[in-house]
């Protein structure tokens, strides 16, 4: 006979549900788990591109995730250009993406004017890519 | 002595396993902590135009420069982990990550998502041909309870 353990949300009887969002946490069902988490603080975007590169240790490419403060103090999501910017208004501060391989993963920024400090936050999954 | 609780797949021995993905759960790994959803419509009206390019018609109409977002209060008191959808692009009909941004060689248009410690902020860049009539982006939003610490 196989226990299973289960925590249903308030008002979901945990003994007849079935639907996985009635669940706050159910055992046949795989979290989601964060294997290493850190931030890169006061980052130089002084070239164009700026590369930073930050050694994840895992052996396999991770999957990943990462958001980026800019100077105007909005966090921007992957491939964005930063909130000021404006076509024919205003080049903003940049744009970033962020890429990973088997040993690193890599924040990349534009720079389209000025020089500009970034903080950011990095997120690893548990299932590789 | 620190004290673990963990719940392998099946199969596999809870207490020998070190590949996190062995594990159902583990209280040595972190996870994204559900927040809230929700909706919320950014509302392009085209009168309302910061930019005109006039073009060279009639190859390349004028065109006009548009930036509008919407901003919604998260609650939290610290900048969220959180993800983005648009669920109405006309061209599409399905659900699209954001950011999502396309182009030719007269329009384009970028849809972007941010956040800080107060809101999220959902943004269209675009720009079109017509200076009348008011296109409705909706966002879908999910937020977690996870503190980005920046």
């Amino acid at each position: 006979m196989a226990i299973i353990s289960a925590i249903s949300k308030e008002t979901i009887n945990v003994l007849t549900a079935s639907d996985p969002n009635d669940f706050i946490f159910h055992s046949l069902y795989n979290t989601f788990k964060i294997v290493a988490e850190g931030t890169l603080l006061t980052q130089s975007v002084n070239a164009n591109p700026k590369t930073f590169t930050l050694a994840h240790g895992l052996g396999y490419t991770p999957n990943f995730y990462a958001f980026a403060e800019f100077p105007d103090g909005k966090i921007a999501v992957p491939n964005c250009t930063d909130f000021t910017a404006q076509p024919h208004v205003s080049l903003g501060y940049g744009r970033f993406d962020v890429e990973a391989d088997g040993t690193n993963i890599y924040f990349i920024f534009t720079r389209p004017s000025s020089n500009y400090n970034v903080n950011i936050k990095y997120y690893l999954f548990e299932v590789p890519l | 002595m620190t004290w673990k609780k963990a719940i392998s797949k099946p199969s596999i021995n809870v207490l020998t396993a070190t590949d996190p993905d062995d594990f159902i759960y583990s209280s040595d790994y972190d996870t994204l902590k559900y927040e809230t959803t929700g909706t919320v419509s950014v509302e392009v009206n085209k009168a309302d135009y910061y930019h005109t390019d006039a073009g060279s018609p009639p190859i390349i109409p004028q065109t006009y420069f548009h930036y509008e977002y919407a901003t919604v209060a998260h609650g939290l008191g610290y900048p969220p982990f959180f993800t983005a959808y648009i669920e109405n692009l006309p061209t599409s009909g399905k659900i699209i990550q954001v950011p999502f941004s396309y182009g030719d060689f007269a329009f384009f248009a970028e849809y972007s998502a941010y956040c800080d410690a107060t809101n999220l902020y959902f943004l269209v860049r675009a720009n079109s041909d017509s200076a009348s009539g008011i296109v409705t982006i909706v966002f879908d939003y999910k937020i977690f309870k996870n503190d980005l610490g920046i």
